[in-house]
């Protein structure tokens, strides 16, 4: 048995003192009284004899002297087992989840701080503790000391973070300082248990003894939004998709919104009811031109049910919807430009003159008469008259209905072209060496196709081979979504239209704790120490009140 | 001893005795004795050498028979007080308990020669102390005071019998028998009380005792002296203990009280925290209603 305040114990210097003092007391007072014969009466045969005065006079002056014994040592704070020169490395958890609040609205960060202190105050002056934090990586904060005031210092400087809990680089950490001290080396690792692989820790706890685990804080409920990603429309057009997935970890059902935002803007408000430990996937549809950040954040007006807030936000980088320029040249009517007007983040343009090269985010539209020779670049061609380089073009056909068997292709997505009437048709001969993709044609001539140049390869020509005067419902209805797939098209697929960016790392929020609380290898609160105080103290109220019990009923 | 305020005051009290005494000399107060008084009783027939001086000779003009008038004759009271001195009433804790006392004889004896009535003082502790003897008129009052005011608390343990015993020997007429004292006599009051109604005598007792022997309130470890016999007692004293005490003091106060009232003889009790003038108004006024009825 060691003692945290050995210098307490000059206070038993006040055991002789008390034992002065009772003889003190002791000495007792005489009183005159008219009538002895009365008392005498009251009392009856109940004298003080000699011998049993003196020895409870005796009694009472022990018991008088273990109750000062007892209450020095309990100032004095006695603490049996452990080992005086041992060493402590101490793993400390301060991931994300170590910011859920407890009961009393305290942190599980500051629950194991209080625990660190602890072990601290209750430590032996020849131990010494060594300090790994576990968020991110493996830090170690203080190394092995024996000074308790640098260590608390080191205990008031841990930060909570937003990381998760790097503990099993940590424990291997732990385990090689641990090793340097030999066999009175332990480790101690203050968590809530929320890590990958803590299952298997806790279960490899029971087979060892030179690590031990304190549990802080119990299981608590949690609403935590799991997934959040978000990506553009695959087609080009401006609406987007973001995939949620919220799960609910507490242990009763709740009731909540999820409030989707773009940069700051609210777009949405999702409602969603789930039951315990059940999680919810949904992908949500939305559209805007503007990219920038959006963000999903549970709204939950139970607070008792949501004791972890870190989870509750998660963000994604929406891209911006790419601005295209349409150049119109040649004889476009009105109701084109209507139709390309229409297109989101489009900005259409009149030209006079072809240029000579287009830039990577320009279509150049080209209606009736062609050119000889067409730009580098992304061109479309309407009702062409002439076929360039490409192609010639002859007369205008008299059967324009299109056939069944429109392929599958960016330009003709979300289009039935069966039998539909596509006048001004023209028969379409394609010059030697350049490649016809023929995605919907006529009886006589393709009616929609790609040419590729063979001089200019990565520069794609799409041909509408029919007139965009639109006098029946049927072409206004397809003309805006023909024009849309070629805007589509134009911008081009690739994989930034489907990247996703989250701002916050996935981290492990389950607030339950590995197999829900049962890993009671936890230690006793001074880290294995027993702290004997509390009995001392409890040993001198006991003595007191038996003292004052015998005072009171004793007759002599 | 007292302010005159105090003295008028006492003038307006009487000590009525239960017993017709003839006194030694006149007084203000009738006895069944017919004598020169001045209240007409009776006739009775004139015999050689009675008095001519009460002849009712209307009468004898009337009747030619000689009559004597007879009066009732008026006489004082002897008052004894007997006023225990013993340690007792003089212990630490209740030094006002023979202050008590004697302010209460004064007052007493007061009363009686303002009456015209003889007051004799007795102490007695173990035996018979100094005495105040019989005396008569208010002008003796001083001498009383003077008395009183040197008698202090003696050693001994009480004997009121012995005592009582001795000063009857001195005695020669009966009267009221004041007996001041705190009652703490190992032996009782009953041996004498017996022999003062033997003698004739009218035996009133005035118990006096201190709040602190009623009802005492400390706690703790004690060795307890008596104050008359200096025998010594270790107590531990509780709250268990002083309730016991308290049960024999008022066990104490009723044995007293019955050994009086069986033998007729009036018994007030007070503690010295009543004023003593409260208590001498109330001891006046049951004597003159119990000498009433």
């Amino acid at each position: 048995m060691t003692f945290t305040h050995p210098l307490a114990l000059w206070l038993a210097l006040l055991i002789p003192v008390v034992v002065f003092a009772f003889f003190i007391r002791r000495k007792l007072r005489r009183r005159r009284v008219p009538a002895l014969f009365l008392w005498e009466e009251a009392l009856g045969k109940t004298f003080a004899k000699a011998r049993s005065f003196k020895l409870r006079n005796l009694l009472a002056l022990i018991v008088a002297a273990v109750i000062t014994a007892a209450l020095v040592g309990s100032v004095a704070e006695p603490v049996a087992g452990g080992s005086d020169a041992d060493a402590t490395v101490v793993v400390f958890d301060n991931s994300a989840s170590m910011n859920a609040l407890e009961k009393g609205d305290v942190s599980r960060l500051e629950l194991a701080r209080t625990e660190l202190e602890r072990l601290v105050y209750h430590k032996s002056e020849e131990s010494e503790i060594l300090v790994i934090t576990t968020a991110g990586a493996p830090t170690v904060l203080a190394g092995y000391t024996r000074d308790a005031a640098a260590l608390r210092k080191t205990a008031a400087e841990i930060k909570p973070t937003e990381l998760p809990s790097a503990m099993p680089e940590s424990l291997e950490l732990a385990r090689t300082f641990a090793q340097t001290r030999g066999k009175g080396a332990r480790v101690l690792v203050l968590s809530d248990g929320c890590f990958d692989g803590a299952d298997g820790f806790l279960s490899s706890l029971h087979a060892t003894d030179s690590i031990q685990f304190r549990q802080i804080g119990g299981p608590l409920d949690n609403v935590a939004v799991e997934t959040f990603q978000a990506r553009r429309s695959p087609i080009g057009d401006a609406a987007y998709e973001a995939t949620l997935e919220v799960v609910n970890y507490g242990d009763k059902p709740v009731s909540f919104d999820v409030e989707i935002g773009l940069n700051d803007t609210l777009v949405d408000l999702v409602p969603m009811t789930l039951e315990p430990n059940a999680r919810d996937k949904r992908t949500l549809k939305y559209e805007s031109t503007e990219g920038g950040t959006l963000s999903a954040r549970v709204l939950i007006d139970d607070a008792a049910a949501n004791r972890q807030t870190q989870d509750d936000v998660k963000l994604a980088d929406l891209p911006d919807f790419p601005r295209m320029r349409v150049l119109l040249y040649g004889t476009v009517d009105r109701f084109l430009q209507a139709v390309f007007a229409a297109q989101p983040n489009v900005e259409t343009e009149r030209v006079s003159e072809i240029p000579d090269a287009l830039e990577p985010d320009a279509l150049l539209v080209i209606c009736g008469d062609v050119p000889e020779t067409l730009p580098k670049g992304k061109v479309a061609l309407v009702n062409p008259t002439s076929g360039a380089n490409l192609f010639a073009v002859g007369d205008e056909e008299y059967e324009t209905a299109v056939e069944p068997g429109v392929v599958d292709s960016p330009l003709t997505c979300f289009l039935n072209f069966d039998g539909v009437a596509l006048r001004g048709a023209r028969d379409i001969v394609p010059f030697e060496g350049v490649a016809v993709e023929t995605f919907a044609r006529t009886p006589e001539a393709p009616a929609i196709f790609a040419a590729r140049d063979p001089n200019l390869p990565d520069s794609p020509r799409w041909v509408y081979n029919f007139s965009c005067t639109a006098d029946s419902i049927v072409l206004r209805t397809l003309f805006p979504i023909v024009f849309a797939n070629l805007v589509g098209a134009a911008r081009g697929i690739d994989d930034s239209n489907y990247a996703s960016a989250q701002v916050l790392p996935d981290a492990e929020f389950n607030l339950r704790a590995p197999a829900d609380g049962k890993t009671s290898a936890a230690l006793g609160a001074s880290g294995g120490r027993i702290t004997l105080w509390r009995f001392f103290a409890a040993a001198a109220f006991l003595l007191a009140g038996l003292e004052y019990y015998w005072y009171c009923r004793r007759r002599l | 001893m007292f302010d005159t305020q105090t003295l008028k005051k006492f003038e307006f009290l009487l000590l009525a005795s239960s017993k017709e005494y003839t006194g030694q000399t006149s007084g203000a107060r009738r006895n069944s004795k017919l004598g020169g008084g001045v209240e007409f009783v009776d006739y009775r027939d004139y015999v050689y050498g009675d008095d001519l001086r009460n002849l009712d000779w209307n009468v004898y003009a009337r009747l030619e028979t000689p009559f004597i008038k007879q009066f009732q004759e008026e006489g004082d009271l002897p008052v004894y007080c007997f006023l225990d001195a013993s340690r007792s009433m003089g212990a630490d804790a209740a030094a006002k308990k023979f202050e008590y006392a004697k302010n209460l004889v004064g007052a007493l004896g007061y009363i009686s020669l303002a009456r015209f009535d003889s007051f004799g003082v007795f102490t007695f502790a173990d035996k018979l102390g100094s005495a105040f003897p019989l005396a008569r008129g208010k002008g003796r009052f001083l001498e009383l005071a003077r008395f009183l005011d040197g008698v202090a608390p003696r050693a001994g343990v009480t004997d009121a019998n012995g005592s009582i015993r001795a000063a009857l020997a001195k005695i020669r007429k009966p009267g009221m028998a004041l007996i001041v004292s705190d009652c703490y006599d190992p032996n009782g009051l009953d041996a004498s009380l017996e022999r003062l109604l033997a003698r004739r005598f009218d035996p009133v007792v005035l118990q006096i005792y201190d709040e602190s022997e009623s009802n005492p309130q400390d706690r703790g470890d004690y060795v307890f002296e008596d104050a008359e016999s200096g025998a010594t007692r270790t107590f531990t004293v509780d709250e268990n203990t002083l309730k016991r005490y308290r049960a024999a003091f008022q066990n104490f106060i009723a044995t007293v009280r019955t050994s009086c009232v069986k033998r007729g003889v009036r018994f007030y009790s007070t503690s010295i925290g009543v004023p003593f003038e409260t208590f001498l108004l109330n001891v006046t006024c049951d004597m003159t209603n119990r000498a009433v009825k």
